[in-house]
């Protein structure tokens, strides 16, 4: 599965590229602001990192789908189809290239970000405002009732949200490349698909909460999830995944 | 028996491509693929390389239904470029060589170097030649128990065509089975055992080429004719 997941990873190189030098620029931007004392462009590109870094996160998700798309559409499919590998494996390469993608992409931007940030207020307000800006970070964790637990949580139920936009995109692909490949408008279909598939998981999840005892269920940490949650959806992004491979097993053509 | 293809039938919308196809091929034979545009060899090809599903009917490959496991042993080669875009001749042999381990990497170098093809040359501005040269390079240089070479020969200058021929005869060692879907007749005639022709998605005939030059002494091309 290693070399799949290598031409995968290389398959979203451009990308990657693009977002690095855009997050290059920012930095520039960033330090020629400290260097010339210039707040707006200081503020402006410390925005646009944290913008970037939080689009990115969706991206790559996104781009995940696309690619998955394209390697169905076009002639180029060849490469993946022919080879000696199962659909579970060649799906699951896919899977865990866009993860690696989404944690490299926007890991370097959150790392911009931070050491930015940490070096601006080292630089203009020497190490003491920077042990302080340390000190506040901390305070706002423990009075804002955060804690690690949390946060840890937190990135997890983000990574299943994530995952499930992969999952629903990779069922609606397959599902307009097999059941309805013969429509004039499967691009389209899949669109919609995506979207319904998506509202039809948020109604289960609405009846699931109908249950008394797990409506009774208790909060995990201060974020206001549940257990029943994190099973929820990790048992949802499991169907999707078995759903897309049997579709693909049964009914792909490329 | 390698293959064993039985009432093969594949629609696109409302268009029947191969309709109800049986077709065997044996162990170490050199089949030729004959048919006219949109006959639907080359939806056969994509099928029996495990890259299209049938509508209806099987694929038995060394007696068992085909599955992702037999693309270990079955060298497709597609009649478009189908590498892709970010590659290099050199990344070709890489990927060929990452995922197939019939795959011999030297013999492809040696191969793409005698076809004029540099290492370091991108795929995506190769002129159609090249690109039809490189497939076959990547394609031949596999050990493979089955070829299904779909148009081998097109876009492929006279000098080339020779030079292909030579290396499919080359690669022929009596163990593998070539399955190659053309339309110049001519260039395949002296070496294709078995002529297999195809007529709106169904068998014609398949004719054992050397027992009919000697029972009817008739051309590939006048078998052609007749047939389709």
């Amino acid at each position: 599965m290693g070399k799949l997941i290598k031409y995968e990873l290389r398959k979203q190189r451009t990308s990657r590229m693009v977002i690095f030098i855009a997050l290059a620029i920012a930095l520039i931007c960033f330090w020629a602001g400290v260097l010339f004392m210039n707040n707006a462009l200081m503020g402006g590109s410390v925005a646009a990192m944290v913008f970037g870094a939080v689009f990115v996160l969706f991206y790559t998700g996104i781009e995940g789908i696309l690619v998955f798309n394209r390697d169905l559409r076009t002639k180029q499919s060849y490469m993946l189809w022919m080879l000696p590998r199962s659909i579970w494996e060649i799906l699951g390469a896919k899977f865990i290239s866009a993860i690696l993608q989404m944690l490299i992409v926007f890991g370097v931007s959150c790392a911009a970000v931070g050491i930015s940030t940490a070096g601006a207020v080292l630089t203009i307000g020497g190490l003491s405002d920077f042990l302080r800006m340390i000190h506040e970070t901390s305070k706002v964790f423990v009075q804002g009732g955060l804690n690690w637990g949390d946060l840890i949580s937190l990135a997890f139920l983000l990574f299943l949200a994530w995952t499930l936009i992969i999952m629903t995109g990779f069922l609606a692909v397959i599902l307009a490349r097999t059941v309805l490949v013969k429509s004039r408008f499967a691009g389209l279909l899949a669109v919609i698909l995506f979207f319904v598939i998506n509202f039809v998981i948020e109604r289960v999840y609405d009846v699931m909460y109908k249950i008394p005892f797990i409506a009774a269920a208790n909060n995990v940490g201060a974020l206001g999830w549940t257990v029943w949650d994190v099973i929820f959806y990790a048992a949802v992004c499991l169907a999707l995944f078995g759903a897309s491979g049997v579709l693909a097993e049964k009914k792909l053509s490329v | 028996m390698m293959l064993e293809c039985r009432e093969l039938t594949k629609w696109f919308g409302a268009k029947e491509a191969v309709a109800g196809l049986t077709l065997n091929l044996d162990k170490g034979k050199i089949y030729g693929l004959l048919g006219e545009n949109g006959s639907g060899k080359t939806t056969w090809m994509k099928m029996a390389a495990g890259l299209t599903k049938p509508g209806r009917g099987e694929i038995l490959y060394e007696g068992h239904p085909i599955g992702w496991r037999d693309k270990a042993s079955i060298a497709y080669m597609a009649t478009e470029p189908f590498f892709y875009d970010f590659m290099k001749v050199s990344d070709v042999g890489e990927y060929y060589e990452a995922f197939f381990d019939d795959f011999d990497r030297k013999k492809y170098e040696e191969t793409t170097k005698a076809m004029g093809l540099e290492p370091d040359m991108k795929v995506r501005n190769l002129s159609s030649g090249m690109s039809a040269k490189l497939k076959l390079a990547a394609t031949l240089a596999r050990k493979a128990e089955l070829y299904l070479l779909d148009e081998p020969l097109n876009g492929i200058d006279y000098k080339a065509r020779e030079e292909i021929i030579s290396l499919i005869l080359e690669e022929a060692d009596g163990e593998n089975t070539f399955v190659i879907s053309t339309h110049l007749l001519e260039e395949v005639e002296s070496f294709i055992e078995y002529a297999i022709f195809i007529k709106d998605g169904h068998l014609a005939d398949k004719v054992n080429l050397e027992s009919e030059r000697m029972k009817s002494g008739r051309s590939l091309t006048e078998l052609y004719t007749d047939i389709l």
